[in-house]
């Protein structure tokens, strides 16, 4: 299954939020569209569920355009709300029925995620009876109701304590694995590095990157190393290598100090410096960057 | 119009289920029974009427008479509660008793037609000369009667004499046509004006809580509108109809009927009895209210 967003454009009075923004997803892959708030991110999603309807262009599923009703999407709006004074069985129930499910497959797959989210005691109470933390998980768990073909989490993991992070986090991994369709949209780069495949990356409603996370790495990271030495700063040593090579291009990222040296001299050449130098290494090595690094880098370079 | 029925259905149960709408209909079918049973509660403190004893009678004890001669004495003496102690012999004594405060009011009556009331200060809410003029006329109506010979409690038969007057229409009957469209219309007026404020509120507040955004992704939006339309509308209807439902068994107390026949004065409609949840030759609220309380159960299960 592929999803395909193509050309959309939306704006709200005279601004344009999304200057006809394209990219893929494929089932079994979960994608993060990552983005700083404001970027278009919740826009996106809000066109691709119909809440709204987007100006310009047009999403595709298997090349066909897409229609939310006519498809078994699960959906976690960023501003999350369900009946307050409603038994949550019920309402999970009536979620499920909406999106097509008999009543008696609404009324198992809602245990279900009630008995996974370990609130089988408040099924018949009203929502307004939990605590917030719980009622964040009831919100979770309709999005999951029906076995979705789809689904599309919108900041899921915003007010999320540890713990049911990861709960959550096993469950995004088990309908991946089913080879389901997950689109995840976040700011929080920690959660989209550890249960995202892909990444598309928008900006002030223009997608700066959109690929595999792991291809991303590798090329931010070509032709780069990361050092470090005992007993010395990262300026002593930068020092040190750029008298050498004067070529190379010398960044600190956290502890360390990442030499790019385009490509003008090899691993070997500065292996052998660090030798003849006698330093004592703590650390050296092809230098991947953090997915957050990508983000940073990224978004300067546009800006 | 996908998911119309199960948006249908959620939303009535909803609005059923909220303690509020049931409260509210209590209260509502509570009046309504209440109000329209008044007549018949009013009748149950009533004492029986004994009919020889019509003539009223003033109570006041602080009011002096003066009678013009003895006949009129031994004709009135009785319904003004004469005693010896407010029974003066001239009006000179009567207005001197007044004087001194003895008295609050006095009554000279000069024959069986003509009277005279007097006060030292007369209150605004004073009625003695309207209650001694009941008294005459009611006496002189008596001594009529009795010159004729009739009996009071006869003359009081004849009075009361009910007569029972039925109407058969073969043909259309406009006077209920006019009702039931006045009804209609009251309830139409009802669900237009109340539950399109209510659909108002609960889809602002859904999109207030943010839960819009799920159900507008989830179903049409024109399935969610009509859904919830009609919800409120079948929500107002089944507490209109408790409301009314009360309403008649109210009015049939009110009547004084047996409900087992009063029922069947309402057109085709047998009356509670004909639903068989009342027993027989019964009219008090022992009755009608198990049948009261099984209708309004039953309208909330459906």
């Amino acid at each position: 299954m592929k999803l395909e967003v193509r050309d959309i454009r939306k704006s709200f009075g005279d601004r344009e939020i999304l200057h006809g923004i394209s990219f893929e997803v494929v089932s079994g892959r979960a994608m993060g569209f990552l983005g700083r708030n404001g970027a278009g991110k919740s826009t996106t999603i809000r066109c691709l569920m119909d809440v709204f309807r987007q100006d310009a262009g047009e999403f595709y599923l298997d090349g066909k355009p897409f229609k939310v009703t006519e498809n078994r999407v699960g959906y976690l709006p960023e501003e999350r709300g369900m009946y307050q004074k409603n038994k949550i069985l019920d309402q999970l129930v009536y979620f499920a029925r909406l999106r097509g499910a008999s009543k008696a497959d609404a009324t198992r797959s809602a245990n279900e995620w009630i008995d996974f989210f370990e609130l089988g005691e408040y099924k018949n109470k009203p929502l307004e009876t939990l605590s917030k933390g719980n009622q964040q998980k009831i919100q979770i768990a309709q999005a999951f109701l029906n076995d979705p073909d789809i689904l599309i989490l919108d900041e899921p993991f915003s007010g999320l304590d540890p713990l049911n992070s990861q709960i959550f986090k096993d469950a995004i991994a088990d309908v991946v694995a089913k080879g389901r369709l997950v689109i995840f949209s976040s700011h929080q780069m920690n959660y989209v590095e550890e249960v995202c495949d892909d990444v598309t990356l928008i900006h002030e409603g223009d997608i700066l990157l959109s690929g595999d996370l792991k291809a991303l790495k590798r090329q931010m990271g070509q032709n780069k190393l990361a050092l470090s030495v005992d007993g010395m700063t990262n300026s002593q040593v930068g020092e040190a290598v750029r008298a050498q090579f004067p070529q190379i291009t010398l960044e600190h990222i956290e502890d360390m100090l990442v030499l790019d040296t385009h490509q003008a001299v090899t691993q070997q050449d500065i292996l052998r410096f660090i030798a003849a130098q006698g330093w004592n290494v703590a650390r050296f090595g092809m230098y991947e960057p953090s997915l957050n690094d990508i983000f940073v880098a990224k978004v300067r370079d546009h800006q | 119009m996908r998911n119309f029925k199960l948006i249908f259905q959620y939303e009535l149960s909803s609005l059923l289920g909220k303690k509020s709408t049931r409260i509210t209909t209590l209260i509502l079918a509570l009046v309504a029974l209440i109000g329209t049973s008044v007549p018949r509660i009013i009748t149950w403190f009533d004492k029986p009427e004994d009919p020889a004893a019509v003539v009223e009678t003033l109570p006041d004890s602080d009011m002096g008479y003066v009678f013009a001669s003895p006949e009129l004495h031994d004709a009135f003496a009785q319904a003004l509660g004469v005693t010896e102690d407010n029974l003066y012999p001239d009006r000179e004594a009567l207005e001197a008793a007044l004087n001194d405060r003895t008295l609050r009011a006095g009554a000279v009556i000069t024959s069986d037609s003509q009277a005279e009331v007097l006060y030292l200060d007369r209150e605004l809410e004073s009625t003695d000369e309207q209650a001694l003029s009941d008294i005459l006329r009611q006496t002189h109506r008596n001594k009529f009667l009795e010159e004729k010979g009739i009996t009071a409690a006869e003359m009081h038969a004849v009075e009361t004499f009910a007569p029972q007057v039925s109407v058969t229409v073969l043909g259309q009957d406009s006077e209920t046509n006019l009702m039931l469209a006045m009804i209609l219309m009251i309830m139409v007026y009802t669900i237009v004006l109340a539950y399109g404020a209510i659909t108002s509120t609960v889809i602002a507040r859904e999109k207030d809580s943010k839960t819009m955004e799920l159900l507008i992704s989830s179903a049409r939006p024109s399935s969610l509108i009509l859904g919830k339309v009609a919800a409120s509308g079948v929500s107002g209807v089944l507490q209109g109809a408790i409301i009314f439902l009360s309403a008649f068994i109210g009015d049939c107390i009110a009547r004084g009927r047996d409900v087992n026949d009063g029922g069947a004065e309402y057109g085709a409609w047998h009356g509670p009895a004909g639903m068989g949840l009342v027993w027989q030759n019964s009219q008090d609220w022992a009755t009608i209210c198990p049948f009261w309380i099984c209708a309004m159960c039953g309208l909330y299960r459906l």
